[in-house]
């Protein structure tokens, strides 16, 4: 092989490696133009490129599990809560042995919280079995009739959702809102008229194909707790 | 409700639409918490991703977004600006989710080098055959190492560029293109015996 050849094997190596960055279009000018003069006589990596693009594309159809930033951000916040701000640490120039002291201070309290979540996970169930037997009335039989849901809904709306828009969302399946929303940012939204065309399955269907809502879901009488 | 076709201009962007982040963490290292708020809505969905990609575990990823972002809230005023925020915000999320994984004993891929023999020693049809095709990106990922899918994943869904995602995964650039090419020659293995098979 002479010296030109290898010269080009070299380059065609380099571009080969370019492509991917090619493809997603942050390359800078200069090396942009290097892998398009390469494109240009270079079959194999015409070739790669198209697969290239086909991966990029995959990558791009694939969507994540959608959990809620803001209801995310608040759990953080419990966390903050436990904390002192950066400038407060600052201003009080702790020493490390300090910062170091309230560090385990709240991983052991971050600990016992996870410790207290895995045991009611665990006994759960065998709670909510001895919770039946605690209230023996509220039992089913075959003649019973089914479970009865709420005309009430647990709604969490996008944090991109301004108030207006939540609110002719609500109005659009003629529910009201009932109070202000639980810690976790959830709507609790009445049906202003149960016995209506729209039952609260179908208008938590309805509020959940809306792009702004994030969740909805229909409670069942003990849940909400109260009648409608 | 206004309906969309209706609406005949393009809408501008509110100037709130676009916050500057480097902004944003300078409000943080004050402890202005409603700049924290901003900035946590900002990358929570993008690190979602990157960290469930990397870590391919549903359960866990919002624990490891609030640690990386707890480590922003507490160590902002060491950001030098030299960066953009979001390669050092992906870098601390990198590498707590390496150190997930590695907790778990999930983080037991061999080094780069060995990986070209891998592929073509791969005696593993069964696997792929096994895979969905309607799925099998996500299902064939699982078969790459946490630190190629992460290339992947900023490469192509997050358009960075090369030297940026090293800076990320705080390793050469060289090491970025190679851990690209080997993910790229397994996937395309692994797509052909699908389609084989």
């Amino acid at each position: 092989m002479n010296e030109q050849a290898i010269r080009k094997t070299g380059e065609h190596d380099e571009i080969a490696l370019l492509l991917p960055w090619y493809a997603n279009h942050s390359l800078p000018d200069d090396e942009r133009q290097r892998v398009e003069r390469h494109l240009t006589s270079c079959l194999i990596c015409h070739h790669e490129l198209k697969s290239i693009e086909q991966l990029k594309m995959s990558f791009d159809e694939g969507d994540s599990p959608n959990t809620v930033a803001h209801v995310s951000f608040r759990n953080l916040q419990k966390k903050l809560g436990a904390k002192p701000s950066p400038t407060a640490s600052r201003h009080t120039n702790p020493t490390e042995a300090g910062t170091n002291r309230r560090h385990r201070l709240f991983r052991r309290e971050a600990f016992g919280w996870a410790m207290a979540a895995g045991v009611l996970l665990t006994i759960g169930p065998s709670l909510l079995k001895q919770a039946e037997s605690w209230f023996p009335n509220q039992y089913a039989t075959l003649s019973s009739a089914s479970p009865s849901v709420s005309a009430q809904m647990e709604v969490v709306f996008s944090p991109e959702v301004m108030a207006k828009h939540r609110d002719e969302l609500i109005e659009s399946v003629g529910g009201e809102l009932v109070g202000n929303p639980n810690s976790l940012g959830a709507y609790r939204i009445r049906l202003r008229s149960p016995s209506s065309k729209i039952d609260p399955a179908t208008a938590a269907a309805m509020l959940r194909r809306q792009p702004g809502v994030l969740l909805a879901e229909p409670l069942v009488a003990s849940k909400a707790g109260q009648t409608p | 409700m206004p309906r969309i076709a209706s609406i005949k201009k393009p809408m501008s962007k509110p100037p709130t639409e676009a916050p500057d982040e480097n902004e944003l963490l300078r409000r943080v290292v004050k402890g202005d918490t409603a700049a924290f708020e901003r900035l946590y809505l900002i990358y929570h969905s993008k690190l979602q991703r990157f960290i469930l990609r990397m870590t391919n575990r549903v359960d866990g990823v919002d624990e490891l977004i609030q640690d990386t972002m707890m480590v922003v809230w507490e160590k902002a005023e060491n950001f030098d600006y030299t960066c953009k925020p979001s390669t050092w915000i992906f870098g601390i999320a990198y590498r707590k989710a390496l150190k997930s994984l590695a907790k778990n004993g999930r983080y037991d891929f061999m080094e780069d080098t060995d990986e070209m023999s891998e592929i073509l020693a791969d005696t593993r049809p069964t696997q792929a055959m096994e895979l969905e095709l309607v799925d099998w990106l996500g299902s064939a990922l699982t078969l790459l190492s946490p630190d190629q899918r992460a290339v992947l994943e900023l490469t192509f869904h997050h358009g960075l560029h090369y030297k940026e995602i090293a800076d990320i995964l705080d390793c050469p650039e060289n090491t970025v293109k190679t851990r690209m090419f080997h993910a790229r020659k397994k996937l395309q293995h692994l797509a052909a015996e699908l389609k084989k098979g």
